[in-house]
């Protein structure tokens, strides 16, 4: 609940106030309009009765009059007669405006008076009149009766009760008005004795309730100003006064307070004071700290190289550690297991400081280890160092290694002596761990730019001494710096070249285009990425036009926000062409291997000889019956776009001996090479149009025996090459060589072929004989024979069989060197083949006393020649009899191996040494362990085996241990077909 | 077999050979006609018209096959059996001696047993589809 505030309570007593001044004001006020009032009403009284009264005398004048002429006849009297009957209806009129319409009794009255009066002057006086003038004889009888004079009494009667109900009126009135006026007087005098009463009494409560309050605050106030703070005022009275003697002892509490926090305050700020005279002068050291540091930073990027430096830090450290002596050692990685050298000594004699300092050898070798400062006191100890001439104790040292943040290695390290008791300080300390990474920095980049000096003097030696021409370009491939190698190379001085654009100066005008793309990618990769060498080959051109195959290594290096290119060139023409010329020696003899047919080795080599030796087309001329060359072939790169009106010329006709260039080398069998030169002639010509700059014939063979002239053209406008027309030369004669070759191997071929139909008819002949008539003997068809007769004659048999076998493998041997080995296809079922040659084995097993054993499974049919492979299982077993000693045993086996048929023969004979294994299939040759033994053969039947083999799609295999056993495997694919083979004899060479 | 032996003409440059074939012939009670060469052959096959005839391929003048293919062209010897023998082996002799018409083949040296077993064949296919004689 709120107390009601001053403001409220002051407008109550002051409205209650003017309430009570108004009320009496009211009061008296009204009284006097009453009074007013009251003497308005009784002057209308009057009126009315002033009015009565005066009608009453014209109605008495009225009767006057008429009673006058009645009797007299005289017409004066009726004079006042007609003034009344004039008057009458006014004077009525007034009477009745008088009276208030309110006062309805008075009113009726006076309208009835009114009413008697018209109808006494019209009815009675009137005809009495009118009598009169015509008889006032019966106007006197008339009046006689008396009607008139009670007609006028009558009104008369009225009048006197309106006159006095009008006067009772007038009475009372006067009597309301004079109380209204002693009322009246009796307020005006009250509101006068009462209001300077009720003021009075509102400026007392208005002084107490507001004026005290005040005053009593305000001399609390002065109190408190005058310092006073202990100064309260009573909290009484009402409203903002309370709240205002309230805020002030609030006040004046919080002032107190106040006062006793400063002057606690105050103490403590005298207390800090001292404390911040200590900081400044903290600060002043610190100052002085910073000055040394920033010296010693600013002597750091004062000096650049190495050595001075040193020296300057030794100093600069030497002084802010007040040390006595100290060294300084920097990075030099020429020796990693003392990677630190001298640099600067300071107090120690120079000679007797160790001039590198190794790894990992003591304090300082610590110090590096843990990459800290690390220091050490020896008090009372006998070490000592040798400075100033003599042997001083040394009491502290302390060590520094200066690191980078990135770097491995300490750029350096210093150390630092005292000899006197005095250790190091910790500001000191401080002071020089900041500032070693800035040393570290200092150093590395001193050890670094005489390290770049270092290779800028050995790059310089390099470039001048190098066999290399060194040409510098920037990055729009212009040109630097150049060598005089460049000029021998190239043939431009150095003020010819430096300023020019490599491709413009250098580069053959058709590799132009090709060599910016190339060095704007050097440049663009180099921006990207790591700089890396790049080597390129390319044709350049000569001062004096000719052209030469460079290599070119581009090395980018950054210089000054720009990428320059370091290139290194060499003439590598000779080189190159070496190359080319092995290479298309290779190539030509890989053709001339593979084919054998003359013509269709021109197409090949013609190819060749362009693609290796870099010649753009090729020509073949051969002289014809008609004594003149024509074109027997060409071939050009498909790069040579309009090469097409040259070949037409090449092919429409022939070349005299002696015209053109292959006319040329024709006639003098020697080669020619020359510049290509349109106004030559239309060939010429359609070369230059071609694109084409060089050209180059060669004769191949010579005399009688010339196979022709090879006619080369080529982009570059190259000089002559001596060594590329020997190469061309030698090639020629590799042709014709193995042209002869061939021949000559034709005729080998078809020689041995007769030969072999010799052998196989001349041989077999008198075998027939010799076999025929041994059977006839045994057969007892010549006599009989004895038993002894017959034991020799089944040697002879045997041996006869043997040469007959014999022949019939030289043959087979024969045929396959000569291709022509022809397998029959027929369905083959390698388990039968398998169980019979086993059948046929057993007799002669029994003989040697070897056990055979098959161990066939069933196996799908395969499409193949059954003789032959029963030839190939016959000789495995022969084979494995013959090499298997009595008592061992020989293995057949047959089984399906996925798509394959698995054929072996295992026995246990004596082996064949691994070495000898690869070549075990070689036609003739013979295991050393069978040639030791003895055992008969020629070294035909495993090379037959595998030519079976191979020409079932299958592989021959043997597995064997010397002294356990050897076994040959064979495997054969199912689908097996048999390869045909293509005899590369011509036909006529077969006839046999 | 009829009792009447049935003629064989042999034909071989070789004596020796001829010889043992004719023996081997003789000795299975045939009566034989012996040729040196192959002009020889063919004449005495023309004259003699035997029942078979044995020719050995590489003969001077005439080979085998040549002989042959006389006698393939010729009314009276066209159907007359021939039996080739040769030291050749080989495919493509073995396919010009069909496709000149012998009838079979065999190498030398030979198997007495294989030429006799080829002669009867060929003499019972004779006797059975040729007209009777």
């Amino acid at each position: 609940m709120r107390r009601r505030g001053l403001n409220a309570r002051l407008i109550a007593g002051a409205a209650v106030l003017l309430l009570l001044i108004a009320g009496a004001f009211t009061l008296t006020v009204t009284g006097i309009d009453r009074l007013h009032g009251a003497n308005r009403e009784l002057q209308r009284s009057l009126q009315r009765i002033s009015a009565a009264d005066d009608f009453e005398r014209l109605a008495i004048d009225l009767e006057t009059g008429m009673r006058g002429y009645l009797i007299t006849r005289d017409p004066r009297f009726l004079q006042p007669y007609d003034a009344a009957v004039l008057r009458l209806p006014a004077a009525g009129r007034a009477l009745l405006g008088s009276i208030p319409l309110a006062a309805t009794t008075r009113r009726q009255l006076a309208q009835d008076v009114i009413a008697d009066i018209d109808a006494y002057v019209r009815g009675y006086v009137a005809s009495q009149i009118a009598l009169t003038r015509r008889d006032p004889a019966a106007a006197r009888q008339a009046a006689a009766v008396g009607e008139g004079k009670r007609q006028v009494d009558h009104i008369r009667a009225d009048f006197t009760r309106l006159d006095g109900i009008e006067r009772a009126n007038a009475a009372r009135i006067r009597r309301d008005s004079d109380d209204a006026s002693s009322r009246a007087l009796l307020f005006a005098l009250l509101g006068l004795a009462i209001c300077p009463l009720l003021v009075l009494l509102f400026a007392g409560y208005l002084s107490r309730l507001v004026v005290l309050p005040i005053r009593r605050v305000a001399a609390a106030a002065i109190r408190v100003a005058s310092g006073d703070l202990g100064g309260r005022v009573p909290e009484s009275g009402r409203g903002e006064a309370v709240a205002l003697a309230r805020s002030f002892n609030t006040m004046s509490e919080t002032l107190q307070q106040s006062r006793d926090e400063l002057e606690s305050q105050n103490a403590e700020l005298e207390a800090q004071q001292g404390e911040l005279e200590r900081a400044l002068d903290a600060l002043a050291d610190e100052k002085q700290r910073n000055e040394r540091y920033h010296e010693v930073v600013a002597h750091i990027s004062s000096e650049a190289a190495v050595e001075p430096l040193a020296e300057l830090l030794l100093r600069d450290l030497g002084e802010i550690l007040e040390a006595d002596a100290g060294t300084l050692y920097v990075l030099d990685v020429s020796d990693f297991a003392a990677p630190h050298v001298l640099a600067a000594v300071s107090g120690f004699e120079r000679d007797r400081v160790p001039q590198r300092l190794a790894a990992n050898a003591g304090l300082a070798g610590r110090a590096l280890a843990e990459r800290r400062i690390v220091q050490a006191s020896h008090e009372g100890t006998e070490l000592r160092i040798s400075a100033f001439g003599a042997d001083v104790p040394v009491q502290h040292e302390l060590h520094v290694p200066f690191f980078n943040s990135t770097g491995e290695h300490a750029a350096g390290i210093a150390s630092f002596v005292r000899s006197a008791d005095r250790p190091f300080t910790p500001s000191q300390l401080e002071l020089l761990a900041g500032l070693s990474e800035s040393v570290a920095i200092g150093l590395s980049r001193s050890l670094t730019f005489e390290y770049a000096q270092h290779h800028a003097r050995v790059n310089q030696a390099v470039i001048e001494t190098a066999q290399d021409a060194y040409i510098g370009v920037d990055e729009d491939a212009t040109i630097v710096a150049w060598t005089p190698q460049a000029q021998t190379l190239f043939g431009y001085g150095e003020e010819e070249a430096i300023g020019r654009s490599i491709p413009e100066l250098l580069v053959p005008e058709r590799h132009r285009a090709e060599y910016v793309a190339s060095h704007r990618r050097l440049v663009s990769e180099a921006h990207q990425a790591a700089s890396v060498t790049h080597r390129f080959e390319l044709y350049a051109q000569h001062k004096d036009h000719h052209e030469f195959l460079i290599e070119l290594s581009v090395a980018p290096v950054r210089v000054a926000g720009r990428w320059r290119l370091n290139g290194f060139v060499r003439d590598i023409t000779g080189r190159v062409d070496r190359d080319r010329e092995r290479d298309a020696r290779a190539a030509v003899s890989r053709i001339l291997a593979e084919r054998k047919g003359v013509q269709e080795l021109i197409d090949p080599v013609l190819q060749a000889l362009g693609e290796a030796l870099h010649w753009q087309l090729v020509v073949f001329w051969t002289p014809a019956d008609d004594g003149r060359l024509h074109c027997r072939g060409i071939w050009h790169d498909p790069r040579v776009a309009q090469s097409q009106k040259l070949e037409e010329l090449t092919q429409a006709s022939g070349l005299e001996r002696g015209e053109g260039q292959p006319g040329w080398a024709w006639s003098a069998e020697s080669p020619r090479w020359s510049l290509v030169r349109a106004e030559e002639g239309p060939r010429s010509r359609a070369a230059a149009a071609a694109g084409l700059r060089a050209s180059a014939s060669v004769p191949i063979g010579a005399g009688r025996q010339l196979l022709g002239v090879l006619e080369f053209f080529r982009w570059e406008a190259r000089a002559p090459d001596e060594e590329l027309l020997e190469t061309l030369a030698a090639i020629s004669d590799l042709v014709v060589e193995v042209t002869e070759r061939r021949r000559a191997e034709q005729e080998a071929e078809r020689l041995k072929n007769e030969f072999f139909a010799l052998v196989s008819h001349e041989l077999r002949t008198p075998l027939t004989s010799i076999v025929g008539y041994l059977e006839l003997v045994l057969e007892r068809e010549a006599g009989d024979v004895t038993e002894q007769q017959e034991r020799f004659l089944g040697i002879v048999e045997r041996n006869a069989r043997r040469l007959q076998r014999l022949v019939g493998d030289l043959l087979f041997v024969a045929q396959v060197e000569a291709g022509t080995l022809n397998l029959e296809r027929r369905r083959a079922q390698l388990e039968t083949i398998v169980r019979d040659a086993v059948a046929a084995a057993l007799p002669r097993a029994e003989q040697l006393q070897v056990t055979v054993l098959a161990d066939a499974e069933p196996v799908p049919e395969i499409e193949g020649d059954p003789d032959r492979l029963g030839q190939l299982v016959d000789n495995l077993i022969s084979n494995a009899l013959k090499f298997t000693p009595a008592g061992g045993s020989v293995t057949v086996a047959l089984h399906r191996s996925g798509g394959m048929l698995e054929l072996s023969v295992t026995d246990t004979g004596i082996g064949i040494p691994a070495a000898e294994q690869a070549r075990l299939f070689d036609r003739f040759f013979r295991a050393s362990t069978a040639v030791e033994r003895e055992i008969p053969g020629i070294g035909l039947g495993l090379s037959i085996c595998r030519a079976i083999a191979d020409g079932h799609g299958g592989r021959i295999e043997v597995e064997s241990t010397v002294g356990a056993g050897t076994t040959f495997r064979v495997t054969l694919p199912l689908d097996a077909r048999v390869v045909p083979r293509q005899p590369h004899l011509p036909s006529g060479a077969r006839e046999a | 077999m009829s009792d009447v032996p049935a003629r064989i003409l042999v034909a071989d440059n070789d004596e020796d050979v001829l010889a043992l074939v004719a023996f081997r012939l003789r000795r299975a009670g045939y009566e034989v006609l012996l040729a040196r060469d192959g002009d020889e052959a063919l004449a005495q096959a023309r004259a003699e018209l035997p029942d078979l005839c044995v020719l050995d391929v590489m003969m001077p003048g005439l080979t085998g096959v040549e002989v042959t293919q006389r006698l393939r062209s010729d009314e009276s010897t066209r159907t007359l059996p021939v039996i080739l023998l040769t030291a050749r082996v080989q495919e493509a002799d073995l396919v010009r001696g069909y496709a000149a018409g012998a009838n079979a083949y065999v190498r030398k040296p030979f198997d007495a047993k294989a030429l006799r077993t080829q002669v009867e064949t060929l003499l019972a296919e004779r006797d059975g589809d040729g007209p009777a004689g």
